[in-house]
């Protein structure tokens, strides 16, 4: 028995170093015992390193035989390493490797009995020289602690490799239960290679990441290419826009949640989206779009027969899906019964061998008039559809001109859309510029000034009694 | 005497130029109507900026190392979610209201990280 212990003792030893009366020293190897945390920073498996594959890829070290030393796969490496009792002043010298002659902070910190989760005399080393991709030693931390403490040492710079740390004035004494482990492990049930607390589907390996664009609010002049009333009201549609990749960055899934706020218009309009670049052959599917007038020609995946971009319409008429509640109008006259919509929420699916990224959607939101398909309303500067109808373009105030990259700019320079962050608009019949005060100063000063104009709520940006 | 008209006249064409600019940028509070305005050539009424997201190289990082890049807005919604390659340079266009000058991301230490935009360039650390 006495041998089985002292055998345990050696092997613990082998595997987390060796220690002294005055200082607990450490080589990583393939021995060295590195355990995942639980639920204590401080008393979780005591006697070896930690580390918290729950905490995301800084927190992963695992020793890299090829390079002698731990590593991780985060932007910054943090090692915890057995907890040891404190005696006053210490040195914690780390041997490190870093490819750059670039400094990098070391960030240093205990964790407190009993836990699970107190620390103490955190503090930051900056110029923590690099090394140029050679072995170098480096006391990164000098202070003092009485008692028995967790420290954690988190290089912040990706790349850094630990190959062997030293506490001076320490005692260490070596806990039962060590076990080795090797390897960026983490549990992936997908095996998308995206960790499962980092994976935002982690039981669906074409997806992995979810992301949001900024919520939006599109708002239209319907009497194009004649000027109207500048309410900017006839139709008003708010989305919200989810983008969802998988582990490889590329693009599966976008989804629009299309809701009409207002239409002071008695022209029937849809809305649909371009996506500039994007073939129609890329997408795999369309579900949830509102298409009940029979006016468009769409193809099996969705998408509208015809066009060289790929063109998903989101509603063919906005009266299908709003209530005006026995009001002339969507929402646009304060004294009259407030309306109801119902959102479209369109997910749209990509094909995994498009290997379109992120960064190719290019939207392009318009309106059309529902019994008149090619009769498109774009924002100032976006092109038409191919089933736009060009024989509008250069008539009544359009001053469209594509061969010089105008589109859907007025003789003055107006447009008949326009796409802001907030989420209301102007009264019925009352000049948008009537209610956001600052709007035309926006304007004339080429989007430099009051940027704010549609979000900042004072007196002084806005006319509350115009805007709906 | 020629270069001295000469010169006078650039001077008031150059006071003109200057007066419509500045009555350009500082009006507005006087405009009544949309169909006042006068816009600057080019002004497109866009409330959004594309920015360029930088994701730099990392020295001494092994190539086909991955770390997952999460990019917030000031309430917290990721915006960019990537799984970047540390070996190399990436660079990545986001669209954002024109008002937005910050980002943030959150390390997987826990500390909230903010990354300034400038000349509409993000350059993530």
């Amino acid at each position: 028995m006495k041998n089985t212990v002292k055998l345990f003792a050696v092997v613990l030893l082998f595997s987390l170093g060796y220690t002294t009366k005055a200082q607990f020293h450490h080589d990583f190897s393939l021995s060295s015992t590195i355990e995942d945390y639980s639920s204590n920073w401080y008393s979780d498996d005591a006697g070896c390193f930690l580390r918290s594959i729950k905490n995301g890829a800084d927190h992963i070290y695992y020793y890299d035989l090829s390079v002698d030393g731990v590593r991780n796969a985060g932007s910054s490496l943090v090692v915890r390493t057995p907890v040891m009792s404190f005696n006053g002043n210490f040195d914690i010298t780390i041997e490190y490797t870093f490819a750059s002659s670039s400094s990098f902070t070391v960030w240093t910190n205990f964790a407190v009995p009993p836990g699970p989760s107190s620390w103490t005399n955190g503090d930051y080393t900056y110029n923590v020289p690099g090394t140029n991709g050679a072995r170098s030693s480096y006391t990164i931390r000098s202070s003092s602690l009485t008692g028995s403490y967790r420290p954690l040492i988190q290089c912040l710079q990706a790349g850094v490799i630990i190959h062997s740390i030293t506490i001076t004035n320490v005692v260490y004494a070596p806990g039962p239960g060590c076990s080795v482990t090797n390897g960026g492990g983490c549990t992936d049930s997908d095996t998308d290679g995206v960790c499962d607390d980092a994976d935002d589907f982690p039981n669906d390996p074409d997806k992995a990441f979810s992301a949001v664009m900024p919520q939006k609010n599109w708002m239209y002049e319907d009497l194009y290419p004649n000027y109207g009333d500048f309410d900017f009201n006839d139709l008003v549609v708010s989305s919200e826009r989810e983008v969802i990749t998988d582990a490889d960055n590329i693009l599966r899934v976008l989804k629009v949640k299309a809701t009409v706020s207002a239409a002071g218009a008695a022209i029937s309009q849809g809305w649909a989206l371009e996506l500039k670049g994007i073939s129609p052959s890329d997408v795999l599917s369309v579900n949830g779009n509102s298409l009940t007038e029979g006016v468009l020609v769409m193809g099996a995946n969705g998408t509208e027969n015809g066009q060289t971009n790929a063109v998903i319409p989101m509603f063919d008429n906005f009266k299908t899906i709003s209530n005006n509640n026995g009001s002339q109008f969507l929402n646009t006259v304060k004294t009259d019964a407030m309306g109801t919509s119902t959102p479209v929420e369109v997910v749209i699916e990509f094909a995994k061998g498009s290997e379109l990224g992120r960064e190719d959607l290019d939207f392009n939101f318009f309106s059309f008039r529902t019994n008149d398909r090619g009769h498109e309303i774009h924002e100032m500067g976006f092109t038409p559809t191919d089933l736009a109808n060009n024989a509008l373009f250069g008539t009544g105030k359009d001053a469209t001109d594509l061969n010089n990259g105008a589109s859907y700019v007025s003789v003055d320079g107006f447009p008949w859309a326009i796409s802001s962050m907030g989420g209301d608009y102007a009264i019925e019949k009352v000049d948008m510029v009537q209610g956001f005060l600052k709007f035309a100063a926006w304007a004339q000063s080429g989007g430099v000034s009051f940027q704010d104009w549609h979000t900042n709520m004072s007196g002084t940006y806005r006319n509350a009694a115009n805007i709906y | 005497m020629k270069s001295k008209v000469f010169i006078a006249a650039v001077a008031v064409l150059a006071l003109v130029s200057c007066a419509k600019k500045e009555s350009q940028v500082g009006a507005g509070s006087n405009v009544g109507s949309f169909s006042e305005i006068k816009t600057p050539m080019g002004f497109d009424f866009s409330s959004t900026q594309t920015i360029t997201v930088q994701l730099p190289k990392h020295e001494g990082v092994a190539p086909g190392t991955r770390s997952i890049i999460t990019i917030e807005d000031a309430e917290g919604n990721a915006l960019l979610k990537y799984n970047a390659d540390l070996s190399q340079e990436t660079t990545l266009p986001l669209e954002l209201p024109a008002t937005t000058d910050e980002l943030f991301y959150t390390s997987t230490s826990g500390l909230r990280e903010t990354i300034k935009i400038s000349n509409k360039i993000a350059t993530f650390k």
